[in-house]
């Protein structure tokens, strides 16, 4: 089967999600064609249903992983997302900051590694995503190195909120409403939040600043094109050592776009896959893999939740689905035990995903299930987001077996280390002391992990990482990698904004790469 | 008697928005034919499911017709643990399991046994502890989360059990205004024995 050609872009990009968008809105507004291609569909907002169940099967990433290691993790529903938009179609929307530590563990904590990039690098580009997103947050907000403000009041206190903060004072610990991706007042065409604990399931009212809602139609504006249900299948490397087309197919027909830079933002995963099913004579090992470092470094978050039982209502289907938040134990130092950081958050769980943790965390079935079921207002959920550590044991691979595009299936390997473990037993222990501070009557662990990091790393050293401090590809001049697969670190801390903060200083890097080559 | 007997959901579905309502329509209208277990097959597990998911209302929510329609799309969750065969053998050989043991054990077939006789087998075979060799070698606690927690979302997919356990639906377009601790809005679901709130 011969590819239709469809023509040539200045900057082609791989997936539409958190980081992708942005780079497409960026590039599109500074006057560059941009084609954007996304494999799962283009919604609009009004095709969400109000429905945890059929979401669940429509929103993320489901094509089947092979997931192996001493702590095999869950893909798919806590970590990618399938569709423009991409995962933040699905997330909470904790819009959090890394910390200046956070780029230089290895320096100050001996573990991990450093980035090539420090937290002023990213500053002022945190600042343009959250203005962009009108993030809404606190008044003063009591953790590192940014106190706010936020573009928008924070949101109206829930009763899991109050709960959680009223646990957290009586055990002498700051907390606050987190900074949100959700809006509390209106703009032109999105409502404010209604408090109905939707955010995983797409958000209908449009509160919520998934990149569909906010960077997707500032692309569209400035004339990017963005093609859905385009499944990205080979990135083709040209006999001077760029890269000059990627094959796509769409509707079952295959078709080569040609342009002058590649960007990959198709996640963790993905990518990899993308990379290594790309190989050629100078790439036998995959493209841009020269270092035999692609699909190494996997990171998640740990993200247990402690879920604790009262005798009051708590109702924790109503607030935006995150909303409190403490750091109080941020940074941990040899002393402790352990080092690296954690964030304890709320989290609702709405009805499936609540039995799931009974079934889970409990090991419950029959008529307990049910009982317990029953006393779902009775609930309130706080977790984790624990930083883990990089391993080069934890990876992502090609197994044997092909999916429907002929592609091999991913083999995701993962075992936690010891620190990261230790991470879970201090937060764990945390979110415990704080249920039992705020009044509850018992509590439960429902352990999971969420978000992937890493395989595609950023560093100076071409040997042990994929690509430099900019996003660019050692291997290859004209390819950039940009998501959270370039993260070096995973940080204690929701990933989104700093995503979306990498992705718009590469946004700037490519324009200003492009004017200095036609100057 | 404890819980939400007064309480319906749906009681507020006109004012849910049309795709919301469509959606939910289907699911408790259509009730999807076997495709994929055959009528022994069903037969056992819907015994089975009678046991994980107790119900006791006057008009039980189908669950195995919903499993079955999983299976028979090959609707896959996102995961295939290492040591797991694909989604639809592994139901296969659970519904196989169930009268294996119950076989073995009681000289019967799995629906034929007393409900608590039946429990005794199950949880046998959700705890890795059943006799079926091939059972056995699964990594018994991933088995058992994904087959129930694949019978409870059809369940709690369902507005009757969303009435059953107080939780407030799809609410758009709408807004929740009184989202305090101890408060809420006239049409939230008020519990019995609870004063406050």
């Amino acid at each position: 089967m011969s590819a239709t050609n469809v023509g040539h872009a200045d900057v082609v990009i791989v997936g539409v999600g958190a980081a992708g968008a942005v780079l497409a809105a960026k590039l599109a507004r500074a006057g560059l064609s941009v084609v954007a291609l996304e494999a799962g569909p283009h919604r609009d907002s009004e095709d969400f249903a109000s429905d945890e169940l059929s979401m669940l099967y429509e929103l993320f990433w489901l094509d089947e992983r092979i997931s192996s290691g001493k702590d095999p993790i869950e893909l798919g529903w806590p970590n990618s997302g399938r569709g423009v938009g991409g995962g933040t179609v699905h997330f909470v929307g904790y819009a959090l900051r890394f910390h200046e530590d956070d780029f230089r563990t290895k320096t100050v904590d001996g573990v991990g590694e450093d980035w090539p990039i420090s937290y002023q690098d990213l500053e002022p580009y945190y600042t343009e995503v959250e203005r962009f997103n009108q993030v809404s947050g606190p008044t003063f907000f009591p953790w590192g190195p940014y106190q706010g403000p936020f573009p928008k009041r924070s949101h109206n206190p829930s009763c899991m909120h109050d709960t959680f903060r009223r646990g957290c004072e009586r055990i002498g610990a700051r907390s606050t409403a987190g900074p949100m991706f959700i809006i509390t007042s209106p703009t032109k065409d999105r409502k404010p939040c209604t408090y109905r604990g939707f955010c995983k399931f797409g958000c209908k009212p449009k509160a919520k600043s998934s990149t569909l809602v906010t960077y997707v139609p500032e692309a569209l504006r400035h004339g990017a094109t963005i093609i859905a249900n385009a499944m990205v299948t080979r990135v083709n490397l040209g006999k001077t050592g760029r890269v000059e087309s990627v094959t796509y197919v769409n509707k079952g027909r295959e078709f080569e776009q040609k342009g002058d830079t590649f960007i990959l933002s198709a996640y963790s995963v993905e990518n990899v896959r993308l990379l290594m099913h790309s190989t050629s004579a100078s790439f036998p090992d995959g493209l841009a893999n020269s270092s035999g470092v692609v699909g190494k470094f996997l990171m998640v978050h740990s993200a247990d939740f402690v879920i604790g039982k009262y005798d009051a209502m708590i109702r924790q289907y109503r607030g935006p689905q995150g909303l409190a938040l403490t750091q109080e134990w941020y940074s941990r130092k040899p002393d402790d035990g352990f080092v690296r950081a954690y964030t304890l958050e709320t989290e609702t769980l709405q009805p499936i995903e609540f039995s799931k943790a009974l079934i889970r965390g409990k090991g419950l079935w029959g008529q307990r299930l049910v009982d317990e079921m029953q006393d779902y207002n009775h609930y309130a959920s706080f977790g984790i987001v624990g930083e883990c550590l990089p391993s080069e044991n934890n990876t992502v691979t090609l197994s044997d077996e092909l999916d429907g595009f002929g592609i091999p299936r991913a083999k995701v390997t993962y075992s936690y280390l010891d620190n990261d473990k230790k991470v879970i037993e201090h937060s764990v222990r945390k979110c415990e002391e704080i249920h039992d501070a705020a009044g509850a009557i018992e509590t439960f662990q429902y352990p999971g992990s969420a978000h992937l990091l890493g395989t595609c790393r950023m560093g100076d050293d071409p040997k042990t990482s994929v690509v430099d401090k900019w996003c660019r590809t050692h291997d290859v001049k004209n390819l950039y990698i940009c998501d959270g697969s370039v993260f070096t670190t995973g940080a204690g801390v929701n990933p989104t904004l700093t995503i979306e903060a990498l992705a718009a200083r590469t946004a700037d890097y490519v324009v200003e790469t492009k004017k200095r080559r036609e100057l | 008697m404890e819980g939400y007997p007064d309480y319906d959901v749906t009681a507020e579905q006109d004012s849910w928005d049309s795709k919301t309502r469509l959606v939910l329509e289907r699911r408790v209208v259509i009730i999807p034919k076997l495709l994929f277990f055959n009528p022994d097959e069903a037969r056992s597990l819907e015994a089975a499911v009678a046991r994980l998911l107790p119900q006791t209302r006057r008009e039980p929510i189908p669950v195995v017709p919903f499993v079955d329609e999983k299976l028979a799309r090959n609707v896959t969750d996102g995961t295939r643990y290492e040591d797991m065969p694909p989604m639809r053998d592994l139901w296969r050989l659970f519904v196989s399991t169930l009268d294996e043991e119950a076989q073995v054990r009681h000289e019967k077939r799995f629906g034929a046994l007393e409900p608590e006789t039946q429990d005794m087998v199950l949880g046998a075979i959700l705890k890795g502890e059943s006799r079926s060799l091939s059972w056995k070698k699964l990594p018994a606690r991933l088995a058992f989360e994904h087959i129930v927690s694949t019978v409870a979302a059809v369940y709690y997919a369902h507005p009757s059990a969303w009435s059953e356990i107080g939780w407030g639906g799809p609410k758009y377009p709408g807004i929740y205004v009184r989202v305090r601790c101890g408060r809420k809005d006239p049409e939230e679901a008020g519990e019995v024995g609870h004063v406050r709130d």
